[in-house]
């Protein structure tokens, strides 16, 4: 009896050491580089980009210095999607073609990922056809969410420059995904499909918009929302009900002010760095600029007192 | 002698028994005693000893009124006398002095000669011989050299020349000053340049008194705003009191500043290692966060961590 609750007590202990097999060495094993992409996710995930571009090129450097091609790689792409949500597109642009260079003579390649980054700046850039090419590129990875994703923004650089066939083989290629489908990647869909809609059926576009932003909004990916309730306004505006759209352009201009005036008070530097570059860029403040235009001249911060 | 006493049988009215013998002694006795006397003197020491000869070297102006027999004086007192005059076939003169022994000390290698005149200007030249204090001299073949002493009357003339050099061009000044001020008082009463025009135009001293009357304004104007720059010095005399105040207490405050920045640096120097230990802490603090969210145990699954950010945080 007594043997048999030893072998109770420590049978599953003996199972746990048994499970599981030896990963194969990676960058991971350096604590320091590993430290530094931890923190930079985390502060990436919290808005703090400044601190999360600091930490990403500090991961790069360290990759260089382990001559690891894929971490260089992997790095740089954090660094640039950092710098783009930090609304350093130009930044983002140069990072991306630095961390080519770095992985391609170290024999790595990680081509659709640095695709889809450099594709979502020159669209951030006003570059769209550049933007639709590169996208268009991406879009043949075998990894399906980010397919979709370059899908996606070869849609919106498509729709911002014109190019109807463009948008229209991004809208084939989102429809034709099979289920299950992420939230992201089911508010990719509705988007770009309300943006083929928005000139025949500006009603249904509306409604996609709206579906589409009500995605973002429970995935907490705000600028992607502000630019979905932006368009589910001009859709609403093109069915005839103004005042709908010019509330729509509201929120989505109140929603963008507010990321605007966010990331000046967390992120300084951002805003400091990003002041420097935003001439003939998007950037949350322009987009805020021209929604609350459109909308008819509407308090941005309606909860900030005067005492400016 | 003795034969005529006897012959003349005549009692002397004296008898001087051997006086012949006592006079004879006496002369005797005399010589003896004057024999003393001289060497006692020393005469004769001065009679055995030959005096030194010095050849004094005279200057080339000439002799300056020495004459053979000429007196030589070794500070103030009779040394010796020129004994000749003579020529070298060079052309320079030089004086023989027959010098007492007693002055042979005092002259040496550096001794120098002077030739002077007994009434400074007047009186037969002597030779006045300087005391040396260097090497002695040697006594085979002694020479000095020999100056004539400054002539009184040169001097003043020169003198008199100087004054004279310097005097002439101050009078030529001060007549060319007098001059240019009797030629400028001329043009000032004729009324020439500023002070002649003041001296003759009234217009100047017009404009004067005008000026002098819109500088009153002008005053009368300022001594409202004295009122307003007093208040301001009160108010800037007040401001520096409270600064004085403040820089008192900060005065005060000095003396803990070391010991406060001695307290921070002791802080700070931790700060570092603390930051180290807490990074490395957190981060295996997340190990450990992993490693129990993938034990099956605690229901957990093996999760793959993924480096690179989601496909869905590029945000156009």
């Amino acid at each position: 009896m007594k043997r048999l609750h030893a072998v109770m007590l420590l049978g599953p202990l003996l199972l746990s050491g048994c499970g599981g097999t030896k990963e194969a060495p990676s960058a991971r094993d350096d604590a320091q580089w590993d430290q530094a992409m931890t923190a930079g996710q985390d502060s990436f995930d919290l808005g703090r980009y400044s601190v999360a571009i600091t930490q990403y090129r500090k991961a790069a450097d360290l990759a260089l210095m382990r001559d690891d091609g894929k971490a260089a790689a992997e790095a740089g792409y954090n660094l640039a999607v950092a710098q783009l949500a930090a609304d350093l597109p130009a930044d983002a642009v140069r990072t991306v073609q630095a961390a080519r260079q770095a992985a391609r003579v170290r024999g790595e390649g990680m081509h659709a990922a640095f695709d889809l980054v450099e594709a979502a700046a020159d669209y951030r850039l006003k570059q769209y056809p550049q933007s639709v090419a590169l996208a268009e590129q991406a879009m043949g990875a075998s990894e399906t969410a980010l397919a979709s994703r370059a899908a996606f923004v070869a849609g919106l650089s498509a729709s911002e420059g014109g190019d109807s066939a463009a948008l229209q083989k991004a809208n084939v290629y989102l429809q034709g995904m099979k289920p299950p489908l992420s939230r992201s990647m089911q508010a990719d869909k509705a988007e770009i499909a309300a943006r083929v809609l928005l000139a025949s059926d500006p009603t249904q576009a509306a409604q996609l918009a709206q579906n589409a932003a009500d995605l973002r909004r429970d995935d907490a990916s705000y600028r992607d929302m502000s630019r979905a309730l932006a368009l589910a306004a001009t859709a609403t505006d093109r069915a005839g009900d103004h005042q709908k759209a010019a509330t729509l352009w509201a929120r989505a201009a109140q929603s963008a002010a507010i990321q605007a005036n966010a990331a000046g008070k967390v992120d300084a530097t951002t805003v400091a760095h990003g002041a420097l570059a935003k001439g003939g860029t998007r950037t949350a403040e322009t987009d805020a600029e021209q929604w609350a235009r459109l909308a008819g001249g509407i308090s941005l911060h309606p909860f900030e007192t005067d005492t400016k | 002698m003795f034969q005529i006493r006897l012959r003349q049988k005549v009692k002397p009215l004296i008898s001087l028994r051997y006086a012949d013998e006592w006079v004879g002694f006496l002369v005797l006795l005399s010589v003896v005693l004057f024999a003393g006397a001289v060497v006692e003197a020393g005469v004769l020491r001065d009679w055995l000893t030959p005096p030194a000869t010095l050849r004094v070297t005279l200057p080339a102006g000439g002799v300056g009124g020495l004459t053979v027999g000429g007196d030589v004086q070794l500070l103030g007192a009779h040394a010796g006398t020129i004994r000749s005059v003579k020529l070298n076939p060079s052309g320079d003169m030089y004086a023989i002095v027959d010098l007492d022994p007693q002055a042979k000390p005092f002259i040496r290698r550096d001794s120098t000669a002077v030739i002077r005149k007994q009434f400074i200007v007047t009186g037969a030249a002597y030779l006045e011989l300087n005391k040396g204090h260097g090497d002695p001299m040697d006594w085979s073949y002694a020479v000095i050299s020999a100056t004539p002493a400054p002539n009184p009357a040169d001097m003043i003339t020169a003198t008199l020349n100087d004054i004279q050099a310097q005097i002439m061009p101050a009078i030529a000044s001060a007549r060319h000053m007098m001059a240019q001020l009797d030629a400028t008082i001329t043009d000032m009463h004729a009324g020439k340049g500023t002070v002649g025009q003041l001296m003759t135009n009234d217009e100047l001293i017009r404009q004067a008194q005008a000026a002098a009357v819109s500088l009153n304004t002008v005053i009368d104007r300022l001594k409202p705003i004295e009122k307003q720059i007093s208040g301001v010095m009160n108010k800037t005399d007040a401001t520096m009191g409270n600064l004085r105040s403040a820089s008192q207490d900060l005065k005060g405050a000095t003396p803990h500043l070391p010991a406060i920045a001695g307290n921070v640096e002791a802080s700070t120097a931790d700060l570092p290692v603390l930051l180290a230990q807490a990074q490395t802490t957190l981060y295996g603090l997340e190990k450990l966060t992993d490693q129990l969210r993938g034990m099956w145990l605690l229901g957990g699954s093996k999760v793959q961590k993924k480096t690179r950010l989601a496909p869905r945080q590029v945000r156009p």
